[in-house]
């Protein structure tokens, strides 16, 4: 699987939705992603990609993109 | 183990596995073992599609996810030698159906043998996570099958007894009588206790802070740290003290955001509104002057122009707020009692509050956080140190 | 005064009338007790409340009932009390504490006899109470059950216990009372689950023959227990009619917070407010008066406690006001049917119940 793929599968299993609702989607759109989820959602990114992340980011990963964004930089260097 | 022990009721663990506990080896503090173990169990309720709809599993889960663990294990590495004390008695609350395994962790990472009594309440939540226990002791983790046992028995002083008998730690969670009623149960002579009484909180909020947030996500904040829990935690706050300068535009903001999200999400029941009055005549009836400045029975706030020690002696839950405006911040100290738990603070520096504690040596508060983290998990809970209070260290000169 | 209230028929008075005299009265009460008890007159400080704004029945303030099993509150000197009544509560084992002086309680059953005997007739009569002489023999015993005896005995020409001391029922007490009595009107007088056990289940079981058809069942709560062994207030008449033809019931709702105005059941199965007395239902959410019809917190307003301030109390009943002024059975005033009482919450956070299973 790529990262894109495992990226996208975290989102999927966590929120039980197709990838095609992935493009555009922000906390709160669904009814799954709220605080609750997100936590899940944090545990799966993690978990996927053996990472830790800082409160900052948690806090800040608002979006499907943003997720994209932050997963990105350095200190995780996830490419996706 | 003897008379009593058909009265008990295993989840998680058995009878054998009890009796066999003083004999097993403790556990290094933050072991690999018990680690690995809570990081699958994490993994083990986030997939768990039963546990989506208790955000308190989801939330203990979050909290016992690999980097939060890895965090934890950092805070508690100095050098030192630390070790179990070996058989860890729990008796857990039986209002806030997590809390067992949030005691569990702490065991289990100080390297405990873990007996745990839950609540004859048979919550899901007690279910779900038991379930995942017993799968991953039956898979994975068979070696770690000796270090839990999750119990349920109808009040019994002889069971009681029987566990407190062969315990080095006991922890009992869940309010002044049942530490008063436990305690008849007399200790090893090495034996250590950790207690968790009634506690009371508060929060402050600077005024002119406030009034630069968004308050709507303040009043989210707010009712998660008071209404989710019926603001019946140790740590919701029953008394907002307001400082700074604009107050009264802050006041009246703050409590009509928090009063829409009250009356779209919480589910107010008759018999609070009738206990919320009662509190409220109790309280002018023991003489302390107050004021009644809300006008329905889903946020009840009672403004008082002083505050007293005995103040909170008529708190009460479901949405009752004293309120107070200080001048100064010192103006808190009386409620600072030795049942004064979590100061959640918006917009007031942390040590402007320490300051109060130290400057005035007061004998509460063990505990600031900001607004909306009241019910946060924490390793250091009511001035203990879990892990160091649960372990101990093998001294040797550094 | 509440003279001018006992020289009326209880029942007489339409709506503006009744609340004129009512207002009138029990702002009198809330005067004196202001004056007269400093906790209540703090609570009405808190509350903001003055006489003068107060213009009609639903303005009075109201004190919630448990109030009273967890304080003292009493409107007279201490040298003046004569009797403390108790009633052990349902859902705790902390009992209210009503300080009485003589004419308060004296005032208590002039008013309950001037009520009965709107229903049963204003003739003193023979009354079997279907209890133990023990309730008022034995001082600790003596707590609802017994006050409520008590308060009846004025209306009571004779009165004869039917249960010995191991609560069962004595079959010749009971026939020689009908020997002497069956003939006129008589009294039966017992709590709804007591008439149940002892009296119905009885005579069932020993097969006895009793003819009741000239008396009166007078009941005043006990339905709780009933309702747990699922009888309704039907099956509760029919068992009584079919075992020993007894054919008039007057149930009646109170309590003993507002002792003496009670709530009496009329033919029509409906309980009455008297002129005494006030009923207003209260919406829980912000304690506004509910429309007729629908259901809510019970208030009862009363004229008679006059040693202590409970003239204005939160039940912790739930019930609706069926009409006003209009009951088929001709009695005037607002009347009610009782829903059951207020579910106690699950409340969670830290501090627990589990203690509780300890005691």
């Amino acid at each position: 699987m790529t990262n894109l793929e495992k990226y996208n599968k975290a989102f999927t299993d966590t929120f039980e939705i197709t990838e095609d609702q992935l493009d555009g989607l922000k906390y709160q759109d669904i009814d799954a992603w709220d605080s609750v989820g997100h936590m899940s959602l944090i545990a799966a990114l993690e978990d996927t990609f053996d990472i830790m992340m800082d409160t900052d980011d948690i806090i800040d990963l608002n979006s499907y993109e943003k997720g994209k964004e932050i997963l990105g930089k350095d200190d995780y260097g996830v490419s996706l | 183990m003897q008379a009593n022990s058909a009265n008990m009721d295993f989840l998680v663990g058995s009878m054998e596995i009890l009796q066999g506990m003083p004999a097993i080896p403790s556990l290094s503090v933050f072991s690999d073992l018990a680690v690995n173990f809570l990081e699958d169990l994490s993994r083990e309720l986030i997939n768990d599609k039963n546990a989506r709809a208790y955000s308190d599993v989801i939330s203990f889960a979050y909290w016992i996810r690999r980097a939060s663990l890895e965090k934890a294990k950092t805070m508690m590495t100095d050098g030192r030698c630390r070790i179990g004390r070996g058989v860890a008695l729990h008796i857990a609350p039986s209002n806030v159906p997590v809390n067992f395994a949030v005691t569990m962790t702490y065991s289990l990472l100080s390297g405990n043998c873990t007996v745990i009594r839950v609540s004859s309440k048979p919550f899901e939540q007690i279910a779900i996570i038991c379930r995942a226990l017993n799968k991953l002791l039956s898979g994975a983790f068979s070696s770690l099958i000796p270090y839990v046992c999750v119990v349920r028995y109808e009040h019994s002083d002889e069971i009681t007894a029987e566990l407190s008998a062969m315990c080095d730690v006991r922890v009992v969670w869940g309010g002044n009588r049942t530490i008063a009623q436990i305690r008849k149960a007399s200790l090893p002579p090495r034996a250590i206790e950790l207690t968790f009484s009634d506690r009371h909180s508060i929060a402050i909020i600077n005024s002119d802070e406030y009034l630069k947030r968004d308050p709507e996500k303040t009043a989210k904040d707010f009712y998660t740290d008071t209404y989710y829990t019926d603001q019946n935690a140790c740590s919701s706050p029953r008394l907002v003290v307001w400082t700074g300068s604009c107050v009264s535009e802050a006041r009246e903001r703050f409590w009509s955001y928090l009063d829409r999200l009250v009356k779209q999400d919480y589910n107010l029941r008759p018999i609070q509104s009738v206990d919320k009055l009662l509190s409220l005549c109790l309280l002018s009836a023991s003489g302390q002057s107050a004021r009644l400045v809300s006008s329905d029975n889903y946020v009840v706030r009672v403004e008082v122009d002083h505050l007293s020690p005995e103040l909170m002696n008529y708190k009460d839950s479901g949405g009752y707020f004293f309120e107070y405006t200080a001048k100064d911040i010192n103006e808190i100290v009386p409620v600072l009692t030795k049942s004064c738990q979590t100061i959640t603070v918006l917009g007031i520096p942390y040590k402007d509050v320490t300051d109060v504690v130290v400057n005035n040596g007061t004998k509460g508060v063990d505990r600031i956080v900001p607004m909306g983290m009241a019910m946060g998990i924490e390793y250091i809970w009511d001035g203990f140190d879990m892990i160091s209070s649960m372990s101990r260290i093998v001294y040797f000169p550094q | 005064m509440i003279d001018d209230f006992n020289s009326i028929p209880p029942y007489s008075l339409a709506k503006a009338e009744k609340e004129a005299m009512l207002l009138k009265e029990i702002k009198e009460r809330i005067a004196f007790h202001r004056e007269n008890c400093k906790e209540y007159n703090n609570i009405l400080n808190t509350l903001n409340y003055s006489n003068e704004n107060c213009t009609q029945l639903s303005q009075v303030p109201f004190l919630p009932v448990r109030i009273f099993k967890e304080m003292s509150l009493k409107s007279i000197p201490d040298e003046q009390v004569f009797k403390i009544m108790t009633s052990s509560g349902t859902t705790t084992q902390v009992a209210s504490k009503i300080y009485l002086n003589k004419q308060n309680a004296l005032l208590q059953q002039k008013i309950l006899l001037h009520l009965l005997g709107d229903f049963v007739g204003k003739k003193r009569m023979p009354m079997l109470v279907i209890d133990t002489k023990e309730i008022i023999k034995n001082r600790k015993l003596f707590t609802s059950r017994g006050a409520t005896v008590m308060g009846l005995e004025f209306a009571a020409r004779n009165m004869v216990f039917a249960l010995d001391e191991n609560m069962r029922l004595d079959a010749d007490v009971v026939s020689d009372f009908l020997d002497k009595y069956g003939q006129n009107d008589f009294l039966i007088f017992g709590l709804t689950f007591m008439v149940w056990k002892h009296l119905y289940d009885a005579i069932e079981e020993r097969n006895l023959s009793f003819d009741l058809s000239n008396g009166y069942l007078l009941t005043g709560g006990g339905w709780k227990k009933l309702v747990e062994q699922a009888v309704s207030s039907e099956e509760f008449k029919q068992r009584g009619k079919k075992l020993c033809n007894l054919n008039r019931y007057v149930d009646h709702y109170g309590m003993a917070e507002q002792s003496g105005s009670i709530f009496p059941e009329c033919p029509c199965g409906h309980l009455h407010a008297s002129i005494y007395s006030d009923v207003i239902t209260r919406r829980f959410e912000d304690f506004s008066p509910c429309e007729i019809g629908e259901p809510g917190i019970i208030q009862v307003i009363s004229v008679v406690p006059h040693s202590y301030p409970g003239n204005s109390l939160l039940t912790e009943d739930m019930g609706v006001i069926l009409g006003e002024d209009d009951c088929p059975c001709g009695r005037k005033g607002k009347y009610i049917k009782i829903l059951g009482r207020i579910k106690s919450a699950e409340i969670r956070g830290c501090s627990d119940t589990y203690a509780s299973k300890f005691s």
